[in-house]
């Protein structure tokens, strides 16, 4: 930054200054004996750019404020590295906000406020107060020996805030480690209780499981637990519908309905027991067994009933084969097939005695004539054909006799057909007997259907009846079942819900058993992730210092180079060439100086004060350069308050010649002095005296 | 545009950041390099990690490439 114009008003000891139409490059030298106002234009500079001075603190801002107004005004006109004009306006009123302005008539950029200015003049020069104050107005206080000054040259480096950043990120170790340590034990400790609790009937122990199957293992088993008794309670009032409808049945009733009503109680214990074996409880189907064995009883009996129904079905179906009924198959053996057998067999006797009849009658017509020409005086007849009709008559009448004999065997035969019809007309009447009582079985309730199957014909299902009425089945068909078993089951169905009482009790004091180890589990996992988190902050952490160490270290090395390339070319002119170069160490950054006569490094403490001045002038030159060249890059403005006090006449004159050639990014360098060394020329000399108020530059304008 | 190298986890940084920032960034990219040269096992997560930690300690916000 380059400064072309500066004008204030009440500022510090100044009721007004006025410079204008400075000089870009060359030695600006400001004369004037001790409190004449030298550094106080320094210090407006500084004001100017970043709202504060050095000499002022901070939060008493109002004191650059001349000691006998009330207000102050001030304004630069500057170059900034960006190569635009930059106009800076700054007021501050004791009765009111301090107010400033940076405004590029190039850009028409136009900021306001007094720290937005501030900011943004940062901004355009990529340094803030305390950087200009280290590398651009140099106090003479500020130009010393480097190696006691680390610090500085670290901030000149730019290396201090990756330094600073390290150590602060290292400082968060110790606690970071102290928590990972805390963590752990926090983790042992919750396993320690959890190994107290126990509970290995509702958890079993998983050696090497990770902390969060644990976790949704115990959230599993919650769950399960929790859709259990849900299921239980749900099902409960379904058993208790389901065993009174049972119970109702005892009446009576049809086998349908009982194989409904049974299936719907089995269906209901099932759901129960099903329910209750997710709990994987020892013990816990035990409330259940008295009801489940009243329904096998029932059960029992009623598949004995549906055998006998289903065996009464089936010889219903016999009967109507037997009986060749309308959609039966007529088979061999059967009634019906006997029947038309016998018809048959009628009808051919029949027959054959209607031809036997009309057999005999021919023969005895044949016989009759026959005879009637053997015996009767038929006059002219030989004797031959008289011998032949008796001989021929009597045949035929022995044929006669035979055919009524053979139709008298048929006639009986006829008899006999009478007997086996009669035989057949009661197997029917049996047969159909029995039909009527099996006629419905299937819907008749079942001690109808037991009395009706009793009355079946001979020995029929009499073996399945017996067997019926000794066993499970027999039980059913008593009188006043209902009425004996009704109290004992409800008792069974109060016991069962007691006890399934007693598990939803028992599920919920394990639910919260398992949501205390669930939480001790989250717990664990909570603090074991915590751990791994911080383990991992901790490496990242040592990682972020070393990374900041490691490009500091770099910066060092890189800034050292810069400066001793400038040394290079700075010392030797400030030094008329007695000294050639200087290195600084990149760790401890000790100075040492090359020396012309010597031919060899020299520690800096062993050169005369008068030269280690001017060594240390170079060296601040040089780091000055090596700043802007770090940053903007941009031409730069110096400020050195009292360089050569303890230079001679000799070297004072060397070195103002020499500065303002030295470095093409410091082109503007401004000299505080006492006097004007002798021999020197400067761009422009502005001269103080010690009673002066005022300061107007006699190339500048009016203000 | 973007100051960072396209073949590094690094987050990006403001096109005008300067200064330490800007230096380290650069020092970062190259370290990268070379640790992947030499360490197989290299986290380049937790080396964006670090790197972010460290130019939000110097008041840069870098952009993580990989989000």
């Amino acid at each position: 930054m380059i400064v072309h114009r500066l004008q204030a008003r009440n500022a510090l000891k100044y009721e007004r200054v006025d410079l204008s139409d400075l000089p870009d490059r060359g030695v600006i030298l400001v004369t004037g004996p001790n409190e004449s106002g030298k550094s106080t234009i320094g210090e407006l500079l500084c004001l100017g750019l970043f709202g504060r001075t050095f000499s002022v603190p901070t939060d008493r801002i109002e004191r650059v404020v001349r000691w006998d107004a009330r207000s102050m005004d001030l304004e630069m006109e500057v170059t900034a590295p960006d190569g635009h004009l930059w106009r800076v306006r700054r007021n501050l009123d004791l009765d009111g906000e301090p107010g400033a302005s940076l405004y590029c008539p190039a850009t028409g950029t136009d900021i306001s406020g007094w720290q937005p200015v501030t900011e943004a003049i940062v901004e355009l020069l990529g340094y803030g107060f305390d950087s200009f104050v280290e590398s651009f107005y140099l106090a003479r206080r500020d130009i010393g020996p480097p190696t006691p000054r680390a610090e500085t040259l670290k901030a000149m480096a730019g290396v201090l805030p990756l330094e600073t950043t390290a150590e602060n990120l290292l400082a968060q170790v110790p606690e970071l480690e102290r928590r990972s340590v805390g963590l752990a034990a926090e983790a042992e400790q919750i396993r320690r209780t959890l190994a107290e609790i126990g509970r290995d009937d509702l958890l079993p122990p998983r050696p090497g499981a990770l902390d969060g199957e644990l976790v949704a293992e115990a959230s599993a088993r919650i769950e399960e637990l929790r859709s259990a008794r849900t299921r239980i309670q749900e099902r409960l009032p379904t058993l208790r519908a389901a065993t009174e409808r049972l119970v109702d049945l005892l009446d009576g009733a049809p086998l349908s309905r009982w194989e409904k009503r049974v299936e719907g109680l089995d269906g209901a214990l099932d759901e129960v027991e099903e329910a209750m074996s997710w709990l994987g409880y020892a013990d816990v189907t035990a409330g259940t067994e008295k009801l489940s064995g009243f329904l096998d009883k029932v059960q029992e009996g009623v598949q004995q009933f549906g055998a006998l129904v289903r065996k009464a079905g089936a010889r219903r179906s016999w009967i109507a084969a037997q009986l060749g009924q309308p959609g039966a198959e007529l088979v061999p053996g059967t009634v019906g097939e006997d029947e038309a057998d016998l018809e048959a067999r009628r009808a051919k006797t029949r027959g054959r005695m209607r031809m036997h009849d009309r057999l005999a009658m021919g023969a005895l017509v044949i016989a009759a004539g026959a005879l009637a020409l053997g015996f009767l005086p038929i006059d002219n007849l030989p004797e031959q054909a008289r011998l032949a009709g008796r001989g021929f008559g009597l045949l035929a009448a022995l044929a006669a006799g035979g055919f009524a004999w053979s139709r008298h065997d048929l006639a009986g035969n006829l008899t006999s057909m009478k007997l086996e019809e009669a035989e057949l007309m009661q197997r029917r009447d049996s047969l159909e007997a029995d039909a009527r009582l099996l006629n419905g079985i299937v819907d008749r309730l079942m001690p109808d259907a037991i009395a009706k199957l009793r009355g079946l014909s001979g020995d029929t299902l009499a073996a399945d009846l017996n067997a019926f009425e000794t066993g499970a089945g027999g039980r059913l068909t008593q009188a006043g079942l209902k009425e004996k078993t009704e109290a004992a089951v409800a008792q069974r169905l109060t016991d069962v819900e007691l006890h399934l009482g007693d598990v939803v009790t028992r599920i919920e004091a394990d639910i919260e058993e398992l949501s205390r180890i669930h939480e001790l589990r989250e717990g664990a996992a909570s603090a074991v992730a915590s751990r791994e988190g911080v383990v991992e902050t901790l490496a990242t952490l040592e990682l972020a210092a070393e990374l900041a160490q490691g490009a500091a270290r770099q910066m060092t090395h890189e800034f050292n180079a810069e400066v001793r390339q400038g040394m290079v070319r700075v010392l030797p002119s400030l030094t008329e060439g007695r000294y050639q170069y200087l290195k600084i160490e990149d760790g401890s950054l000790a100075v040492r100086v090359f020396s012309s006569e010597k031919q060899d490094f020299v520690a800096f403490e062993e050169i005369s004060g008068g030269t280690q001045r001017q060594i240390e002038l170079a060296t601040r030159f040089a780091l000055s350069e090596a700043v802007v060249r770090g940053t903007t890059g941009g031409p730069q403005f110096l400020f050195l308050d009292e360089p050569f006090a303890f230079f001679d006449a000799q070297r004072t004159r060397a070195s103002m010649s020499a500065l303002p050639r030295l470095s093409a990014e410091l082109p503007q360098v401004w000299i505080a002095a006492q006097t004007p060394p002798e021999g020197t020329t400067a761009a422009r000399h502005i001269e103080l005296t010690l009673a002066q108020s005022e300061l107007i530059d006699p190339s500048g304008g009016g203000f | 545009m973007t100051t960072e190298p396209a073949d590094t986890p690094l987050p990006t940084l403001p096109p005008d950041t300067r200064g330490a920032a800007k230096a380290f960034h650069n020092w970062c990219a190259e370290e990268l390099r070379r640790r992947r040269s030499r360490d197989v096992e290299l986290d380049e997560a937790r080396f964006a990690r670090a790197t972010r930690l460290v130019l939000g300690h110097l008041g840069v916000r870098g952009e993580d490439p990989t989000s």
